[in-house]
């Protein structure tokens, strides 16, 4: 099994404060890797580093999707090679319709990568298929992107825009919260229709619930900035039971 | 008096002393009124920061002289200009052509023009003899320097009467063009009479070469009779160069409607000022506008909003994005005079900063009179929005292409305003090639 992400000694600031301490994480093509930890361990950091936001400075280490430099790249060169971050909160964005944003991200990465334009037949089709699966309304296709949404409206609109541009590397950063159980398993069903050999994922959360919908391949414990421990499905459990308490001084150690 | 007195004259004041002291003489009204809106302006001197409602665009110090009047355009290159004219998507078929400042009704589209529609050039009116020229109805008791200058100076425009009860289907488009190789002044003057129960549409385009500081002057009088219902689109889209002056005098009888949107994306420095008065219950108006400046280019939105009866609602939206080191300007003012109880007026500005040496300038004012009144403004100005930048860019949406999008979303939003779609559609399209053909030349 080839690599598809691989982080090296990962180190990652926001203004003079260090958050992710030298992390290592390596996801195989085909994989669900879970990051699962307590509040401040630097699971969103982590989310945002991955997918290029500018307030967070690397100061060390490495980051390679299939072996290209992603840290070198800007977020919408890291989405056209294949990285997707699912946001704990969806961004509203007045007056852009949904379809249209779809659309031109599509249109920009398909270009990235050089291949040819969708046309708007095919695309119409491929996202009424994807929006029908996830309970989107054509309504809510027109509406502006997360405008007037519900949580778990805008959990979707995630998913279907994952579902419609169709990544490498899909990070769901902390996608259960907010979502009552019903929510919880349309979300899930989504991503889960996604996994495939070719496709990896990183499934950030504080909650094991996510995990006995999504199960991962591999659990990962992150504390202090630092992964703390790996374990198979399993380990959530643990979690779930036991809490974080024990890996709170892990990673100072 | 004293001041008045030890006033300098700049060069453009002196040129102007002499073409007013030039009209024609003669016991005419229309000549009275010429030579009292111009004595006025001579009077006082061209309105400069030292006069609160010029206070932010001064207008002494922006006219260099006075540019010649246009003569009249070589036939090839008015038609050629018609010809490259934007059409508004086809929606106007039906299209009044001024090109500088003279009806040209060879290039007029009227031909299949709604039966209840009246037009006459207002040039040709004022060769008959007795000619009762419908001008300054509206504007009477109006003391602004610019429409004075107006009333002084114009050259040509159309009467234009929409029949009572009339529902007029295709929108009625109003081009003004200007060809010319070096600066002149254009000068319109245009009155439009709406019949009661009337539904009609208009479309008022400005456009003129790059590169020319030529001098574009337009008012219009719009009277709205009882019941009727009136949508007025304006585009602004002069040279580069040139200075842009129009003024709306308008009326609404009872239970009317006025849909006012104005888009401005040209002239180096542009002033777009409305005088609206409810003269009738129960009438709404709606006043949006869309303004998209770069460069140096100064634009000044200016409204006056007199609720001088009871049961109106006049609601008003200015939006910016101003790039550069432009500069964009709303003064807006409510006025609600004592009897005019349970009126509604909500006025917003906003204004999205890209330039780092752009600004806004916001000058609201509310004069109320009456105590059952909901009257409020609003300002926001700022940059755009980062996170919903960096989530776009997250799509794969390149950053250019992310703030072009944000940029058209926010304009839009006012352009949409006017509640046409038809309209709103085709002006979006337009903002959205010149976004494109902007950020083109960034990259």
């Amino acid at each position: 099994m080839t690599n598809l992400l691989e982080v090296r000694n990962l180190h990652a600031s926001v203004g003079e404060r260090e958050i992710l301490h030298g992390l290592n994480l390596t996801i195989g093509a085909g994989e669900v890797h879970a990051v699962m930890g307590p509040n401040g361990s630097g699971k969103s950091t982590l989310s945002h580093v991955l997918a290029g936001r500018d307030d967070y400075e690397v100061t060390d280490g490495t980051i390679t999707l299939d072996g290209q430099d992603l840290l070198e790249l800007e977020p919408e060169e890291r989405a056209a090679a294949g990285v997707f971050l699912a946001l704990q909160y969806p961004v509203e964005i007045p007056g852009v319709a949904n379809m249209t944003f779809l659309k031109a991200a599509l249109t920009a990465q398909r270009k990235a990568r050089g291949e040819p334009d969708l046309s708007t037949a095919d695309f119409m089709k491929r996202v009424r298929a994807e929006a029908d699966k996830l309970g989107i309304s054509p309504e809510m296709l027109k509406r502006p992107v997360n405008v007037g949404f519900s949580g778990g409206e805008k959990k979707r609109n995630e998913i279907l825009q994952m579902a419609v541009l169709s990544p490498r590397l899909c990070v769901l950063d902390e996608t259960d919260s907010g979502l009552d159980i019903d929510a919880l398993r349309i979300v899930a069903d989504g991503v889960n229709a996604l996994r495939s050999p070719e496709r990896g994922m990183l499934v950030i959360t504080h909650y094991q619930r996510l995990l006995d919908l999504i199960v991962p391949d591999v659990v990962h414990v992150l504390s202090g900035g630092k992964i703390v421990k790996t374990g198979g499905p399993g380990l959530a459990l643990e979690l779930e039971e036991r809490g974080y308490a024990e890996y709170l001084g892990a990673a100072a150690a | 008096m004293n001041a008045e007195m030890r006033r300098r004259l700049t060069a453009a004041e002196e040129d102007l002393a002499s073409r007013v002291a030039a009209l024609p003489e003669g016991s005419d009204r229309l000549g009275d009124q010429r030579r009292a809106a111009g004595a006025s302006v001579v009077a006082t001197g061209l309105p400069s920061r030292r006069v609160e409602a010029y206070k932010y665009t001064d207008l002494r110090a922006a006219f260099g002289a006075l540019a010649p009047v246009a003569p009249p355009a070589d036939t090839i290159a008015a038609a050629a200009a018609v010809a490259a004219a934007w059409d508004w998507d086809g929606l106007a078929a039906r299209r009044i052509v001024f090109v500088n400042g003279r009806f040209e009704p060879g290039l007029s589209t009227l031909a299949g023009l709604d039966g209840a529609v009246e037009i006459a050039s207002l040039a040709e009116r004022a060769r008959l003899p007795d000619a009762d020229l419908p001008i300054g109805r509206l504007a009477a008791g109006n003391e602004d320097p610019v429409l004075a200058l107006n009333t002084a100076f114009w050259q040509d425009g159309v009467v234009i009467r929409v029949a009572a009860g009339a529902t007029v289907a295709e929108p009625i488009a109003i081009l003004s063009l200007v060809v010319a190789d070096a600066a002149v002044a254009v000068t319109t003057r245009h009155v439009v009479e709406v019949g009661a129960g009337a539904t009609v549409r208009f479309l008022e385009h400005h456009a003129g070469p790059a590169g020319i500081a030529y001098q574009a002057s337009g008012a219009i009088e719009l009277d709205i009779a009882d019941g009727a219902r009136v949508t007025w689109a304006r585009l602004q889209e002069e040279g580069p160069a040139a200075l842009h002056l129009s003024t709306l005098v308008a009326r609404l009888g009872a239970g009317s409607a006025l849909d006012r949107l104005s888009v401005n994306f040209g002239a180096a420095l542009s002033r777009d000022q409305g005088f609206v008065d409810f003269a009738g219950r129960d009438s709404r108006v709606g006043f949006e506008a869309a303004t998209h400046l770069d460069g140096r280019r100064h634009s000044d939105a200016t409204l006056v909003m007199n609720h001088a009866v009871p049961d109106c609602a006049s609601k008003e939206r200015f939006r910016a994005v101003v790039a550069d080191e432009a500069r964009s300007v709303v003064q807006g003012k409510i006025c609600v005079a004592p009897q005019a109880q349970r009126t509604d007026g909500r006025m917003m500005t906003q204004a999205i900063l890209t330039g780092d040496g752009a600004e806004a300038i916001n000058k609201p004012e509310l004069e109320i009179f009456a105590d059952d009144v909901q009257c409020g403004h609003g300002a926001t100005s700022g940059r755009l929005d980062e996170t919903a930048l960096f989530y776009m860019r997250t799509r794969g949406i390149p950053k250019a292409v992310a703030e072009a999008l944000l940029l058209e979303a926010f304009l839009a939003e006012a352009i949409e305003g006017v509640g046409d779609e038809a309209i709103a559609e085709a002006l979006t399209a337009r903002l959205r090639a010149r976004l494109a053909a902007i950020g083109g030349e960034a990259t």
